[in-house]
């Protein structure tokens, strides 16, 4: 699940597919942030092996 | 994976983590035959460090076969490709930048002897890891433990320039398509010269008066030849016959003017027929 959004808040945010990316305009100043809002979930086994487990989401973003 | 009783639900939007990444500016860096360098600069508006690792590859804005902009990845680009990722370096290529503070990268040309006039191009990429991303809604965390960290890779483009360099665009196929509250338009682009077209595109819907009723503007990197879908809100429209004017041109909000390479503007209008 992905969501963004030129405001703070998750509410409103527009999703779209991670595979595919969404395009955006970021600035001019009027609006110079965007919000990405990134969820998920992880169904570890019942085996699993008790410890830490650790991951890492890359974000990518290119200017054209 | 097998889904059991054990789930951990991750929702990092919950609690917000604020200003992850580094900002940085300019957001494409044009360099010549005298001086061969450039410099970005970053800055990290976060209250933790940022490890910050700076690497090239060769590449360019293309669509796919949506109409999505897309990086394209060339892995072994040919003796053909204007690609300069081989000969640019940057200094430093690993740092750290503390909270608040603002660092330079300085970038560095050293092409091939008897390189052509031309433009030559590679993407540059910011790749910044900040902290942990808070995970929440963990029913159990007595055996699994999860953390999860975010890494932001900013892609830049790279120009270098040498002798004479000219561009422009060649506009074809414009068509557009009503798709639920929105107009989908779409537009062959060729880049015309030895460099890529660095520009704008804008489009506007008329009704039969000359009233705009919505229009919208985008950048636009040509390099080869894409054919991009742009959309319009355009909400419930009435049915009739409407006008839609589409144009590109080299002004950019986010671009020194005078890094910009100019090129008369082009133009071209379609009839949209809502039934």
């Amino acid at each position: 699940m992905l969501g963004l959004r030129y405001a703070g808040l998750m509410a409103g945010a527009t999703a779209f597919n991670p595979v595919a990316g969404a395009t955006g305009k970021l600035g001019p100043p009027a609006s110079p942030y965007i919000y990405l809002w990134i969820g998920g979930t992880v169904s570890p086994a019942v085996t699993a092996t008790p410890g830490i487990y650790t991951g890492t989401i890359i974000v990518t973003i290119a200017y054209l | 994976m097998k889904r059991t009783g054990l789930s951990l639900a991750l929702l990092c939007g919950a609690a917000p983590l604020a200003g992850q990444g580094v900002v940085i500016a300019p957001h494409a860096v044009f360099m010549d035959a005298q001086t061969r360098s450039g410099a970005v600069l970053l800055y990290n508006p976060n209250t933790e460090p940022v490890e910050v690792a700076i690497s090239f590859f060769f590449g360019y804005p293309a669509t796919d076969t949506a109409g999505s902009v897309i990086v394209r990845t060339v892995e072994h680009a040919d003796s053909t490709s204007p690609s300069a990722a081989g000969w640019i370096q940057a200094f430093p290529r690993r740092l750290t930048v503390p909270p608040l503070e603002r660092q330079t990268i300085r970038l560095l040309a050293t092409p091939p002897p008897g390189l052509a006039n031309g433009e030559y191009w590679a993407r540059l990429v910011i790749s910044a890891k900040g902290g942990q991303l808070p995970v929440t809604g963990v029913a159990d965390t007595a055996k699994v433990k999860v953390g999860l960290t975010l890494e932001v890779r900013t892609i830049i483009g790279v120009f270098y320039r040498k002798g004479a360099v000219q561009t422009g665009v060649t506009l074809a196929g414009l068509r557009t398509a009503v798709v639920g509250d929105s107009l989908a338009v779409w537009a062959r682009l060729t880049q015309q010269g030895n460099a890529a077209y660095i520009g704008s595109a804008h489009a506007a819907l008329l009704d039969s008066s000359g009233r705009t009723l919505s229009e919208m503007k985008a950048p636009i990197g040509v390099y080869y030849t894409m054919e991009p879908r742009w959309a319009l809100p355009i909400g419930a429209l009435a049915p009739g016959r409407y006008r839609l004017r589409f144009d590109l041109s080299t002004g950019r909000e986010d671009l020194a003017p005078e890094l910009v390479l100019p090129s008369p503007p082009v133009r071209d209008s379609v009839e949209v027929r809502v039934p």
